[in-house]
């Protein structure tokens, strides 16, 4: 599962930030057009921070609230659907489940904003600047290397097919074999 | 035609690099075979962005196991610099930071390889000491030779980012082994620390590779 996520989650992403937060982009781009005009920018930004950081806490989670949202946002990734959809499963399962608070996201978006925050040891990845050419500052994106090796020998067959040690092969051509070469 | 006894090869752990290898770590530690490859490529059908992913795999693995998708991991999205414009993409200061980037990025990559650290992995329930080394380096030719440094065009006078065959020569077949001179990282080094690198096509950035154990 986590290894999906993994792979999955830019996709999401792209999806959400395409379909939805577009608007969302737009609104606060002209917010902080304002903000310079009338010289306050620093202060308002801070507030802003403020106001956000809450929420970034309560979601650092190391894994899902339960085990409804977890399938549904594997059977999500898996399937590939489209935030339509998944919202429409959302709303279906709402109406058909009876329960008094729903266990599911209030949307897609919010759960893939979820996914994003959620704290997966070996998945977290570091930023290290790289290089600083005309002005700009240019990253690596990283993973640790051994955590990155740790997590392919966690697959559980995989060690089965681990090699240890220097063998030394040999050609050997059995007698019946040579025979035939013979023959021929 | 082969003949009884002879030698032969097949995975990575029969191969005379994992011998030589095993050789050079302490006994009773084991060899992890690194694989890395990279390829930039684009994200979008414009080909307006480009994201340069590294990747990792292990070369202890059994081949047909390996290459399914699962045994592989993400290393890391390497910085792809952004130029101005044209002239300003072909100038050397550009190309030159690219490369500085490319390998200040590995730098930080291969980073717990580069002081010849054991690590302590529990395979099946037994601690097991081993020694990653760098095995594969998978890349295109543009890549490779930016991995190795070596002049990117093909009219450079040693083109081939392994040896040190002249251009005029890279098509013969009949060249004897001891007309083949490959490059290692001793007689690179050695033409850089000298500043004579022009006479061995490679760039003046500073190899991470050399540094590997």
């Amino acid at each position: 599962m986590d290894y999906e996520s993994s792979h999955e989650e830019p996709s999401d992403n792209l999806d959400s930030e395409v379909n939805e937060s577009f608007d969302q982009n737009m609104s606060t781009f002209k917010d902080d057009e304002t903000n310079q005009n009338e010289d306050i920018f620093e202060n308002i930004l801070e507030n802003s921070d403020l106001n956000e950081e809450p929420e970034v806490e309560i979601e650092m989670n190391t894994s899902y609230p339960n085990e409804a949202y977890a399938d549904l946002m594997t059977l999500v990734i898996k399937h590939n659907l489209n935030n339509a959809t998944g919202n429409a499963i959302i709303k279906f399962f709402n109406k058909h489940a009876n329960l008094s608070t729903s266990p599911l996201p209030k949307s897609i978006e919010k759960g893939c904003e979820f996914m994003d925050k959620m704290n997966v040891p070996h998945l977290t990845y570091n930023k290290t600047c790289v290089i600083k050419y005309n002005e700009e500052e240019y990253y690596l994106h990283h993973r640790s290397l051994i955590n990155c090796v740790k997590h392919i020998l966690s697959i559980p067959d995989i060690l089965k097919y681990f090699m240890q040690k220097f063998e030394c092969l040999k050609v050997i051509i059995n007698f019946s074999l040579r025979f035939m070469l013979f023959l021929y | 035609m082969k003949i009884d006894g002879e030698r032969a090869y097949s995975e990575q752990n029969t191969g005379i690099w994992w011998e030589n290898a095993e050789k050079s770590i302490p006994d009773g530690s084991k060899l992890l075979s690194i694989i890395l490859y990279s390829d930039a490529t684009n994200v979008d059908t414009l080909g307006k962005s480009q994201l340069h992913p590294i990747y990792i795999s292990i070369g202890n693995i059994k081949n047909w196991r390996r290459n399914k998708s699962d045994a592989k991991q993400l290393l890391g999205y390497l910085p792809i610099l952004q130029a101005k414009d044209k002239s300003e993409k072909n100038s050397t200061n550009f190309k030159k930071a690219a490369r500085q980037a490319f390998h200040e990025s590995l730098k930080v990559l291969l980073e717990p390889l580069l002081s010849n650290i054991s690590i302590n992995l529990t395979l099946n329930n037994e601690k097991i000491q081993f020694y990653p080394r760098v095995s594969v380096v998978i890349a295109d030719w543009p890549e490779a030779a930016t991995y190795c440094l070596t002049y990117k065009s093909t009219m450079s006078n040693f083109p081939c980012h392994f040896c040190l065959v002249p251009r005029k020569d890279i098509a013969n077949i009949n060249l004897r082994n001891n007309e083949i001179i490959p490059r290692t990282h001793d007689n690179m080094r050695l033409n850089f620390n000298q500043n004579s690198r022009s006479s061995v096509c490679i760039e003046d950035v500073y190899n991470t590779f050399w540094d590997l154990p």
